[in-house]
């Protein structure tokens, strides 16, 4: 536990996931604080210590020219990108995209490279499509 | 105060949840097979010394995972993570090849990690408030 968890007695928490904003969504990688996740939009930690963290998304913009180095899956990108929600289906799976068509799915991604390739696809694009979860934000090792 | 020229710019593409992240989307091959390869996408990471992709793209490049040396990875929390390192390719059709040892996780990971050691092979900087990231290929 670190210093700074150390020092929100269990009330604070309390208080701290009263003000944690719910559309505050993400998700974060190996390891994290679960429910101590200060939120987003507002942080109160420790007496004497308050301040507004701002938001991602909220302040930032999204570039309007997208594509400007294209990869080898520019394509791949631009569908994920519109069609995000025909991915929802894949949540917990990994995914091989080819153009834009799912040509392989499932939990296990050696299988899912193994049937991409049966299909003459050498070189499979493949991607892990995560789950939502609510006050949970992203973050490397 | 020195300035720092890119050549290349990079808008954040939206991850599989939708949301914009720092990904590089890169093709990894085995040096030894250039023939059958994997892309990924790779999120930039400089918080991490060493990058790290899932053991399950060595197995699928050919390589034995377990021979490779040992690198542990030390995350935020939680147990440390054994890393095995194979040499690989990574290649983007604009930026070119880059050749690297690659530490592969021994247990899943849900995304490929690219960390310092490719930073140390390139000129990257970040603008989050346009979540943009800019790259050179000169170091």
């Amino acid at each position: 536990m670190s210093g700074l968890q150390r020092a929100i007695d269990e009330n604070r928490i309390q208080q701290l996931d009263r003000v944690y904003q719910p559309s505050n969504v993400g998700s974060m990688g190996i390891g994290g604080f679960g429910d101590v996740v200060p939120p987003f939009n507002r942080t109160t930690v420790g007496e004497g210590w308050e301040r507004e963290v701002v938001a991602p998304g909220q302040d930032r913009s999204i570039p309007s020219t997208r594509g400007l180095v294209r990869g080898y899956r520019t394509r791949e990108l631009e569908w994920r990108e519109t069609q995000a929600h025909m991915l929802q289906r894949y949540v917990g799976e990994w995914v091989a995209l080819e153009g834009e068509r799912v040509i392989a799915h499932g939990s296990d991604p050696v299988q899912v490279v193994t049937q991409a390739r049966a299909q003459g696809v050498h070189t499979p694009y493949v991607f892990f499509v995560e789950s939502r979860r609510a006050n949970v934000v992203k973050m490397g090792l | 105060m020195e300035a720092v020229e890119y050549k290349y710019r990079f808008p954040y593409p939206l991850d599989p949840q939708g949301d914009p992240s720092p990904i590089l989307q890169l093709r990894v091959f085995n040096p030894s097979n250039t023939f059958s390869g994997l892309d990924i996408d790779t999120h930039l990471d400089s918080g991490a010394e060493y990058s790290l992709l899932n053991g399950w793209i060595a197995r699928t490049l050919g390589f034995d995972l377990l021979s490779g040396n040992l690198r542990t990875y030390g995350p935020l929390v939680g147990p440390t993570i054994a890393g095995r390192v194979h040499r690989v390719r990574l290649s983007h059709p604009e930026l070119g090849n880059f050749d690297m040892e690659m530490g592969f996780s021994t247990v899943e990971i849900h995304r490929e990690i690219l960390g310092r050691d490719f930073f140390n092979l390139t000129q990257i900087g970040f603008r989050e408030r346009q979540l943009t990231y800019y790259l050179s290929t000169v170091p």
